[in-house]
């Protein structure tokens, strides 16, 4: 049995394969950990309880590696893997109990950041600053996956547990929040300096 | 997803469109390429893919959360702890990973029979009956063979004696500035590695190393030899020999088979003499008409081999102690 998904030559192979299917593993591995320590720790602030959550991710991908035929897209299977295993331990344990719905998403933006790289008055980005920090969790959420992951409506819609119409909505909903609140001149500034 | 009406895009289109944003998140050379072309023949939507670059830009500045070198690296440890110490628990046991913990004896005495005796604290992996896969603590991945045997010191897995057949998959591991290598004790034969694949056959009379992807230094008798792929080095209680062999053939206690691709008598009675210790004689050579042969060949039973052997040879085979005979029908 082998399944191909994007980029990874074999994710799962028979029994005469552990040789590759160790190795790959270890790819898949050292290709996502950055990426899912940085979304786990954006849903939970505590640093340790996601790298336990992204141990056991994997451990359960290995141990169910000769059923996996199904998975279509390793990264939303990871990604939404580790929400759910966050949220599980989470409330299973003291930490703070994460509502359904409404998990908190940690996505904060530093003016300064910006500023140092251009001439633009942090006057003019307060505003625009103030309407990104300013968006709902779930926008935030929306807005990282979309557009820092890269994924699509529908695996974002699996994530937010949501339908993806509903997903729809809520990226265009953030967009035209931050678009009432980025002063037209800012693009002009931005376009006359490239 | 590609659309093939960018012509009437704006800025708010671009960013939200499946390919722009592939463009600006993946490495990839293909999608900016693509975009660069495009660019270039339609340089008045240069303004608007500028635009949504910015505000791409913008909603991506967000402040950024990395792990350490050690985060990432402890998880990893205790991912692989787990699931290789876990393996001999679960219901599937046709191979089975064998962490160092799991099934090793400690030997606290220097054992006579290594070249060089390995420290006090060393770990002994034994294969018994089956075949066993061992993977190293710097994930490098050796198949034994039944029958065999290997051994490590604690304070260095990269150094390893070996009594028996062993395939092994080499992990290739730098250090800034330098590699750190990987060295194999057989016998008369040592050799050093860097990343690499080969199998190693060490019997009584003679030990072989077969190369299958990368370089390997072998050392014998005070000389120092470098293989490439293909080549086989056959070590004897004096001497050593250098030869071109099909790699494939010599780690069959992996698949349990031989595959044999237009294999000719000499490399068969190489075959014969490494895995079952006999020299392969020929009785009226002149009738022996088959002169190489094809196919998949059961490796792990002497019996079976020998029956298969005589089908494909189209001859009688006797087998004893020290040959194998060969009385073509």
């Amino acid at each position: 049995m082998q399944v191909q998904t994007e980029g990874y030559e074999k994710v799962i192979a028979d029994d005469t394969g552990a040789i590759l299917l160790k190795t790959t593993f270890e790819n898949l591995y050292n290709s996502y950990f950055d990426k899912l320590f940085e979304y786990g720790c954006r849903l939970h602030n505590d640093q340790h309880l996601i790298q336990d959550c992204i141990q056991d991710v994997f451990i359960k991908l290995w141990n169910k590696r000769h059923q996996l035929s199904n998975i279509k897209n390793i990264k939303s299977y990871l990604f939404i893997a580790l929400k759910n295993t966050i949220l599980n331990k989470a409330a299973s344990s003291t930490h703070k109990l994460l509502q359904g719905g409404d998990t908190p998403f940690e996505l904060s933006y530093i003016i300064e950041e910006q500023v140092s790289k251009g001439e633009i008055s942090a006057e003019t980005l307060s505003g625009l600053y103030i309407a990104l920090n300013n968006l709902t969790d779930r926008q935030k959420e929306c807005i990282y996956l979309r557009y820092f992951e890269g994924l699509g409506y529908e695996e974002i819609s699996d994530l937010l547990n949501i339908s993806t119409k509903a997903t729809y909505k809520l990226a265009a909903r953030a967009l035209e929040c931050l678009k009432a609140n980025i002063p037209e001149s800012l693009f002009v500034l931005f376009f006359l300096k490239l | 997803m590609l659309s093939d009406n960018y012509q009437n895009f704006e800025a708010a289109d671009f960013l939200d469109d499946d390919y722009f944003i592939s463009w600006r998140t993946d490495n990839n050379k293909e999608v900016s390429n693509w975009w660069n072309e495009w660019l270039l023949k339609n340089p008045h939507k240069k303004e608007a893919v500028d635009k949504a670059i910015e505000q791409y830009n913008l909603i991506t500045g967000f402040k950024r959360i990395t792990p350490t070198a050690d985060q990432h690296n402890n998880t990893w440890l205790n991912i692989e702890h787990n699931i290789f110490n876990a393996a001999h628990t679960q219901p599937r046991t046709k191979f089975l990973y064998w962490f160092a913990a799991a099934a090793v004896i400690a030997i606290t005495t220097g054992i006579w029979f290594f070249n060089r005796k390995p420290d006090a604290e060393s770990v002994l992996i034994a294969s018994g009956d089956k075949n066993k896969t061992i993977v190293l603590p710097d994930s490098s991945v050796i198949i034994l063979n039944k029958n065999s045997s290997l051994r490590y010191t604690e304070n260095n897995e990269r150094e390893v004696w070996i009594e028996g057949s062993g395939y092994f998959h080499v992990n290739n591991i730098s250090t800034p500035g330098k590699q750190v290598p990987f060295a194999v004790h057989a016998g008369n034969l040592d050799i050093n590695v860097l990343g690499t694949i080969f199998s190693i056959v060490n019997t009584p009379l003679q030990c072989i190393a077969v190369l299958k992807e990368g370089k390997i230094e072998a050392n014998a008798f005070s000389k120092t030899v470098l293989l490439s792929p293909g080549k086989k080095i056959t070590v004897s209680n004096s001497d050593f020999t250098i030869s071109n062999v099909n790699a494939a053939l010599y780690n069959p206690w992996i698949e349990g088979n031989f595959h044999f691709d237009n294999t000719g008598i000499d490399e068969l009675t190489d075959i014969v003499s490494v895995f079952f210790q006999r020299n392969l004689t020929i009785k009226n050579r002149e009738k022996l008409k088959i002169k190489s042969i094809s196919g998949i060949v059961a490796a792990n039973d002497t019996a079976t081999f020998v029956k298969t052997l005589s089908i494909l040879l189209n001859a009688r085979i006797d087998l004893n102690e020290k040959e194998l005979i060969i009385d073509p029908k």
